[in-house]
């Protein structure tokens, strides 16, 4: 048996030798044993593996480490928000020619301080211009400041699935209506522009841009105000919507008849309208076209709808039955329409109702035995003395 | 339950159930291609791979023949290397050469979760590590000139350091 293998103990026996008392002579037999065993193939298998700041430094260890690293293969997923403080014009132009084939980028935090600059805004335009057709995730959360130039690149990239641009502030963009009109982002599902100083104008034009969006995400956006004219335009562009999140937004001057127009929104799984309750008082019930209309509806959250009544919500809680979760948070309703929601949906899994007035304890308790599928759940909240 | 031989690139044979040599994506096509699966006396050499290495993957797949698929997307890699298991970790504590040998043997053979694991645990030795540490650690030259040295570290300096 151990002459079988005899060549692999040669192989372990000169490897023990050769490295502790002296460098091995490189000169005369060109390589070490260490690097005959790192073949191209082992190092590409451990260096896909690594993170962006192992790769750079193996790409300084030698030549032949370098070619490989260099491969432009283990760009494609690349995520320097790690790198923030590091990343600004002048080293983003020195990653460009690694960047060739990204497909999945994030850039958030990245731009000099926040101090924006022209020079970082060019270099991200240089990088999108060549790689338009391979990118398909892009984040540039809180790099603030976007030049018209990289506006009208990000909406010429026709396999963008994903955009990103959290905390921006769109007001410097000049003729923005021209920016985006290419009607290329025919693959973009999912936008989210949650705290950035957009206007009404400016997200409309980005809407109907995309016809098959799916998951909006506009949370605290305080300068988009016309819900209406926002419902309108994805009524009529944006139908395959499934998700709409927008808390905290639209929270001035809405009239309940308005919200008869999510009904347009037939594929609405996702839906949270907390703190952006209806301006008193009800006029018409803002849910029953929610709750005919959209009946693959899983997730509501109405946080702090505080003058919502029984009577609102029941059109929901009995004909949307695909409803999992749904969130009450700081509203006044009652035990009955626990009680009717836990009755009609099959699959209902968690209530959340934290600080909700006219529930107490006791019957919280009563209900977890009568309903016990259903988690009726109360946010921790801090002790009252931080109140 | 079936049995097929595997051979060692040094002439060994290994007799090991069918199921475990399956765990090799390689040897599973093979075996089904070939329809080789009930057919106890055919002996598949391995020519990439020693005894000394093929008893070690073998040991791996042995101690792993329960775990579930490995099924995401081949092109996006866990690069997080904190999460190999106890008894991996003592599997793999072994000479350099060996590791490197067991990477080319799982790439070989196809055995994604030992690839993963043996490469983590190259990984490890490398992260945090300054060029010229892992120089030293894998006992390699240095073969750039200073000009080269000096240009390359400024190519790569932004992302360099955390």
């Amino acid at each position: 048996m151990k002459v079988l293998y005899g060549f692999y103990e040669l192989q372990t026996w000169t490897y023990h030798v050769s490295v502790p008392a002296k460098q091995p002579d490189i000169k005369s037999n060109g390589r070490n044993f260490t690097e005959t065993l790192l073949t191209p193939q082992v190092l590409y298998d451990i260096f896909a593996r690594l993170d962006l700041c192992s790769l750079s430094r193996c790409a300084q260890v030698n030549r032949r480490w370098n070619s490989i690293a260099s491969d432009l293969h283990f760009y494609r997923d690349v995520d320097l928000k790690m790198y923030w403080n590091k990343i600004n014009g002048k080293t983003l132009e020195k990653l460009k020619e690694k960047l060739q084939k990204v497909r999945k980028l994030d850039l958030a935090w990245c731009n000099e301080y926040l101090m924006g600059g022209d020079a970082f805004n060019n270099s991200i335009a240089s990088i999108l211009e060549t790689v338009k057709d391979t990118l398909t995730h892009l984040s540039l959360n809180s790099t603030r400041w976007l030049t018209k130039l990289t506006i009208q690149r990000i909406f010429n990239c026709p396999n963008l699935e994903e955009l990103r641009l959290r905390n921006h502030d769109f007001r410097l963009i000049n003729n923005f209506s021209l920016s985006c009109c290419g009607n290329r982002t025919t693959r973009l599902t999912t936008l989210d522009i949650s705290m950035s100083f957009i206007e009404d104008e400016h997200l409309i034009k980005i809407l109907e841009t995309i016809p098959n969006l799916e998951h909006l995400v506009m949370d605290n956006c305080e300068h988009l105000r016309n819900l209406e004219r926002i419902l309108t335009t994805t009524g009529t562009h944006n139908l395959k919507l499934k998700s709409w999140s927008s808390p905290l937004t639209f929270c001035k001057k809405n009239y309940s008849i308005i919200y008869a127009k999510f009904g347009k929104l037939i594929h609405l799984e996702y839906l949270n309208l907390s703190f952006s309750e209806p301006r008193e008082p009800y006029i018409t019930n803002c849910f029953e076209s929610i709750a005919m209309n959209c009946q693959k509806l899983k997730r509501l959250e109405l946080m702090n709808w505080d003058k919502v009544t029984d009577e609102e919500l029941l059109p929901i809680i009995t004909q949307c039955k695909q409803l999992l979760h749904l969130n009450l948070t700081a509203t006044n309703i009652s035990f009955v329409t626990l009680a009717v929601a836990c009755e009609n949906l099959p699959d209902l899994q968690d209530i959340c109702i934290t600080l909700c007035d006219d529930i107490n304890i006791e019957m919280i308790e009563h209900y977890t035995e009568t309903y016990p599928k259903v988690n009726f759940y109360q946010e921790k909240l801090y002790p009252p003395k931080y109140r | 339950m079936p049995q097929i031989k595997l051979q060692s690139s040094d002439g060994e044979v290994f007799p090991i159930d069918v199921e475990i040599a399956k765990m090799s994506t390689t040897l599973k096509t093979m075996l089904e291609d070939l329809g080789m699966e009930d057919d106890d006396d055919e002996i598949v050499p391995l020519p990439n791979v020693n005894a000394a290495i093929l008893r070690k993957v073998l040991e791996w797949c042995t101690a792993h023949r329960h775990d579930p698929p490995i099924v995401d997307d081949p092109n996006i890699l866990d690069t997080r290397t904190n999460n190999i298991t106890c008894w991996d970790a003592e599997f793999l504590k072994v000479d350099q050469g060996t590791l490197f040998e067991l990477i080319l043997a799982a790439n070989y053979l196809d055995i994604r979760g030992l690839l993963d694991v043996a490469c983590k645990s190259v990984a490890t030795l490398i992260s945090g590590k300054t060029p010229e540490d892992i120089r030293k650690t894998f006992n390699i030259k240095n073969d750039f000139t200073p000009e080269e040295e000096e240009e390359i570290r400024k190519e790569n300096e932004c992302c360099a350091e955390k």
